[in-house]
């Protein structure tokens, strides 16, 4: 399963400068960082980093979900990378002895949560045997500071791999979107992984500006992230271009 | 005039009604806030034009449903004083206020903060001013609240 990090609407730095400066204003880029807001679409995340995802405030959310939308229609789970594809484990069920693997454990959520649906249990009930790997999508915005207080902490070392990928998704997008804004992040002074790949993302972004500049307005864009920002897990990234 | 709005972004009602539908629907926001016509399928979906966005906003305000409001900022050059500012700041968590001068303030908020000012029984002349600046960056939901134009 492929995650996608949408930048679809933020605001335009250069229009807003040139109306300040239009009034006689020249703010700081410091200053800038609390005046605007970045909106992602996140689709096909795992349950597990979208309850990482709402822990930073001050953000807004709109997630999925899982009481109106019918499991039938929406469901999908995304596989850590660190669980091999043939690995199983024993478990015993009402005497029967079973050797299942992590897609195995899945399908019987599932099915046991369409089985209750069938039965007639209330959808908002059946979704309670949902795991934590049952994918989501959910709109996310932030202002600049938060999304680099954000970056900081998720695009660290020990964040944990899905949230690690999509933070350095959102960090390449915003630096192509919102260069007046985004620069190298104040995490790297004091991680060589971070600063190692904050260089890397300047290069994405320095050979995605013709590209983005030549898409047409309302299109998306698609960053090149892969395999120079080495994640883990397929993400794809993606702006919208004014 | 006190209040100049310098900027808000793009198509920002139409952000809010897909956050809102992006809730319930199996379809994801981008796909939903996408789906302007008919040359694309998006199965159990309304097409998401005019009347449709105009519908869900509407809705949200009904229901209550404020928080699909956040998904956008707004920004204004104004003149205040520091009680004015300290009365937007204590009013909501997403005021944003950086000081120019003297007199004069950059204020950054959304459209659920205002709707919620436009709604309150506060009569602040500088709330009113910002709500009155809706009609341009959000004129569905100017309209459904009957907010007046803004005489510069």
């Amino acid at each position: 399963m492929v995650s996608k990090a949408i930048l679809f609407s933020y605001t335009n730095y250069p229009k807003l400068t040139s109306n300040l400066e239009e009034a006689g204003v020249k703010m700081s880029k410091d200053s800038m960082l609390l005046h605007g807001s970045f909106t992602f679409d996140l689709q096909g995340i795992s349950r597990a980093a979208s309850h990482q995802i709402v822990r930073h405030r001050i953000a807004s959310f709109s997630q999925q979900s899982q009481r109106y939308v019918k499991v039938t229609r929406s469901y999908g789970y995304l596989k850590p990378p660190g669980v091999p594809e043939d690995l199983r484990v024993p478990v015993e069920i009402q005497g029967h002895k079973l050797e299942l693997n992590f897609e195995d454990v899945m399908d019987l959520t599932r099915q046991a949560e369409e089985g209750l649906v069938a039965k007639g249990i209330k959808a908002e009930d059946s979704r309670y045997l949902r795991p934590n790997a049952a994918t989501t999508n959910i709109v996310m915005s932030m202002s600049p500071r938060q999304l680099i207080h954000f970056f900081n902490l998720r695009c660290a070392p020990d964040a944990q791999w899905e949230i690690r990928d999509l933070a350095w998704s959102m960090y390449a997008a915003v630096r192509l979107a919102a260069p007046q804004v985004f620069g190298p992040l104040p995490a790297a002074d004091e991680s060589d992984y971070i600063k190692k790949r904050v260089s890397i993302v300047d290069d994405l972004v320095r050979k995605g500006e013709d590209g983005f500049s030549r898409t047409q307005p309302g299109e998306l864009f698609q960053m090149e992230l892969q395999p120079m920002l080495e994640l883990v897990h397929p993400v794809e990234a993606f702006i919208r271009r004014y | 005039m006190r209040v100049r709005l310098v900027g808000y972004e793009p198509d920002l009602e139409r952000v809010c009604a897909a956050a809102m539908r992006s809730c319930y629907s199996p379809h994801p926001g981008y796909e939903l806030f996408t789906h302007t016509s008919q040359d694309k399928v998006l199965d159990g979906e309304k097409i998401f034009d005019a009347e449709r966005i105009g519908g869900l906003l509407k809705r949200a305000l009904e229901l209550g449903h404020y928080d699909i409001l956040e998904h956008n900022s707004i920004t204004w050059l104004a003149e205040a004083d520091e009680k004015e500012i300290l009365f937007l700041m204590e009013s909501s968590k997403f005021f944003e206020t950086s000081q120019i001068d003297e007199r004069r303030w950059l204020i950054t908020t959304n459209l659920r903060v205002l709707v919620e000012l436009a709604r309150s029984t506060n009569h602040l002349p500088l709330t009113k001013e910002l709500v009155a600046t809706l009609k341009e960056a959000a004129p569905i939901i100017a309209s459904a609240l009957a907010i007046p134009t803004t005489k510069s």
